[in-house]
């Protein structure tokens, strides 16, 4: 938005230059005429109030008529959005400018700053039901703060709402760069942008509402989840539209690993939304199939989800931008083509090791084992080439705590992909399943891993796109060493939390009986639920001394010439 | 002899073969020797600056 207004003012300057010279400007500025795209999707949007306006007379819930409601709000200020930038937007977009590419960096802007908001708000919601457990009292015995209804708003909100921004604007930016082209479509990034942010405010308060599907990391319900697939849909065809166009020759490999990420999460979210819905008027939907076939489709969703959003998609971050901080090029090309094919053919097939021990054919189940315990190799092979790039580069590491954070990242996706694989193991399984071994895993991936190189690229990003020097390196610093002493004290609870569990659930008395009843593991893992929150109250402490330091680095003054942004300082869209 | 039974003898059969053989049918097209050059100037794609 910045960027049009920029470009609004640029123009207004030049006509003024030219009256006083007393030329006639008739040939630069051709006539402004509305778009198909912006007729068109003004229309459906137009369209889409009036129908929601429908479901909203005759909803069966509450619930359900207050997302009618802010679908009515959306698709009107979407439509009211669409003449306010026609209003302030040129007549034409021109794809190159003096055989440079235009590139489209508003999109990339906002979601990069979305992101932060998310990461606060999912992280700040972490907290309070890392308390909750430790002092169950804290949930005041109100149904909308309680930990059923928060916890799926937590992993929503810190996977999908803060990874998803900075899986997008980190996306959108790479395609343009190593593509050299403006990203394709018009109004679609923005409505890429703008709608995924909305599915997830509907997705959110639908969770406190009690709205759910009761499927983990899968709740939103079925129109939630009808939107979705359009923007992602347009997701798709903005980011084949870009490679389409794209100058360089080869298809780098950072967009190949996004081209995966988008394509799976597609046909998972599809996969796994088979569902009918009780009527249009209802929020209520049933599967299709039920049982052990619901939970196998489930966790064929469930773990594709880790690898492809949160590892293919990361991984994509990875081969960009730690070449791009390190000056250096990835330590073997080759090796990360082999990387891409192997999470491909393998992940796949993982999901069953989530239903160790149930009514899962035998069979499934080992197939699951075995196809984890062999992800082992291409993900090292990964966890090598991230590294081995910092190969005769590694003082880096003391001057720029950037790519400090970028590389320990590596080092927590490479012992988490350790990890995983171990609990794979039906032996392991039998102790770390139901208990919070699966948290504290879940977590140096989702902390150590996603987290911290979604940090790093931000860190990267948001100066390179808004044309600002970033405003401390002290405070990156003090961010990276408390979050990673908070992933530290986290993790360790944790692991010890979750093994004395499942040790306490197994243990037998000489007689044969159960040695402890529920509520005393639950009491005994009292103190490291406290040691747990204290860890996530570090790592979200890390990410304010980060909000700061964007904050300040967005006030300050745009530089005059920077070599990363040079090309960006486009005119308007 | 049920269809579950039956797609279930191919998927861990002639299915994991078919899918053996296209992955390794990648990794030696990558691995090629003459095709080193190629994969070198595509590593420098993201540090070029334009």
């Amino acid at each position: 938005m910045i960027e049009i207004n920029e470009g609004a003012a640029d123009n207004g300057q030049f006509l003024c230059v030219c009256a006083k010279e007393g030329l006639i400007v008739t040939t630069s500025v051709a006539a402004k005429s509305v778009r198909p795209g912006e007729m068109g999707l003004g229309v459906v949007l137009l369209a889409l109030a009036f129908i929601w306006i429908y479901i909203f007379s005759k909803a069966y819930t509450g619930a359900y008529e207050f997302h009618a409601a802010l679908f009515v709000l959306a698709s009107l200020t979407g439509a009211a959005g669409i003449v306010w930038r026609y209003d302030r937007r040129e007549a034409d977009t021109p794809l190159t400018i003096d055989g440079r590419p235009n590139y489209n960096m508003g999109p990339v802007k906002f979601l990069s700053l979305a992101s932060l908001f998310w990461g606060f708000a999912g992280m700040t919601v972490g907290l309070i039901i890392a308390c909750e457990l430790a002092f169950p009292w804290l949930n005041f015995d109100t149904a909308y703060i309680n930990f059923g209804r928060l916890r799926p708003l937590h992993t929503s909100a810190v996977i999908f709402a803060f990874g998803g921004n900075v899986l997008i604007a980190t996306s959108f930016y790479v395609v343009q760069r190593t593509s050299r082209a403006r990203l394709a479509g018009d109004l679609a990034p923005w409505f890429v942008a703008l709608g995924y942010n909305f599915f997830i405010v509907v997705a959110g308060t639908g969770y406190l509402l009690g709205i759910t599907r009761s499927h983990e990391y899968a709740e939103p319900e079925w129109y939630a989840i009808a939107f979705l697939v359009v923007v992602w849909v347009t997701y798709l065809l903005v980011f084949l539209g870009t490679l389409a166009r794209r100058v360089e020759p080869h298809i780098y490999v950072a967009n190949w690993f996004y081209l995966a990420f988008i394509v799976t999460i597609a046909v998972l979210v599809l996969g796994n939304n088979t569902e009918m819905p009780v009527s249009i008027f209802s929020s209520k939907s049933y599967p299709l199939w039920s049982g052990v076939q619901d939970a196998m489709i489930q966790w064929w969703y469930g773990h594709n989800a880790v690898g492809f959003f949160l590892t293919a998609g990361f991984l994509a971050i990875m081969y960009y931008f730690v070449p791009k901080r390190a000056e250096r090029p990835i330590y073997s090309y080759r090796l990360s083509i082999i990387h891409f094919w192997a999470l491909i053919f393998l992940y796949i097939w993982a999901g069953p090791h989530h239903l160790h021990y149930t009514a899962l054919p035998d069979w499934a189940q080992t197939l699951g084992m075995t196809f984890s315990i062999m992800l082992w190799m291409p993900s090292w092979g990964g966890m090598i080439n991230g590294l081995m790039t910092l190969s005769g580069a590694w003082d880096k590491l003391r001057t720029d705590p950037v790519l400090r954070m970028l590389v320990v990242s590596i080092a927590f996706y490479g012992m988490a992909t350790f990890e995983g694989p171990l609990m794979s193991v039906k032996e392991v399984n039998s102790l770390s399943h139901y208990t919070d071994w699966n948290i504290g895993h879940v977590h140096s991936g989702a902390l150590g891993w996603v987290a911290f190189v979604s940090f790093g690229a931000l860190y990267c990003l948001i100066p390179w796109v808004f044309n600002r020097k970033l405003y401390s390196n002290l405070l990156v610093d003090w961010h990276f060493w408390i979050a990673t002493i908070g992933i530290v004290f986290y993790i360790s609870a944790m692991w010890v939390a979750g093994i004395m569990q499942g040790l306490m659930w197994r243990a037998y008395t000489p007689e044969g009986y159960l040695e402890y009843s529920f509520i005393e593991t639950t009491q005994a893992m009292h103190p490291m639920y406290v040691i747990r929150a204290l860890g996530g109250a570090m790592f979200l402490a890390g990410l304010l001394i980060m909000i700061f330091n964007i904050y300040k680095t967005l006030a300050s003054p745009a530089i005059a010439v920077a070599p990363e942004a040079s090309a960006q300082l486009a005119p308007a869209e | 002899m049920s269809d579950y039974e039956f797609w279930r003898g191919v998927a861990a059969s002639w299915g994991s073969l078919y899918f053996g053989v296209i992955f390794f049918a990648a990794v030696g097209f990558v691995l090629w020797p003459s095709r080193k050059r190629f994969y070198e100037d595509a590593a420098q794609i993201p540090l070029k600056d334009d």
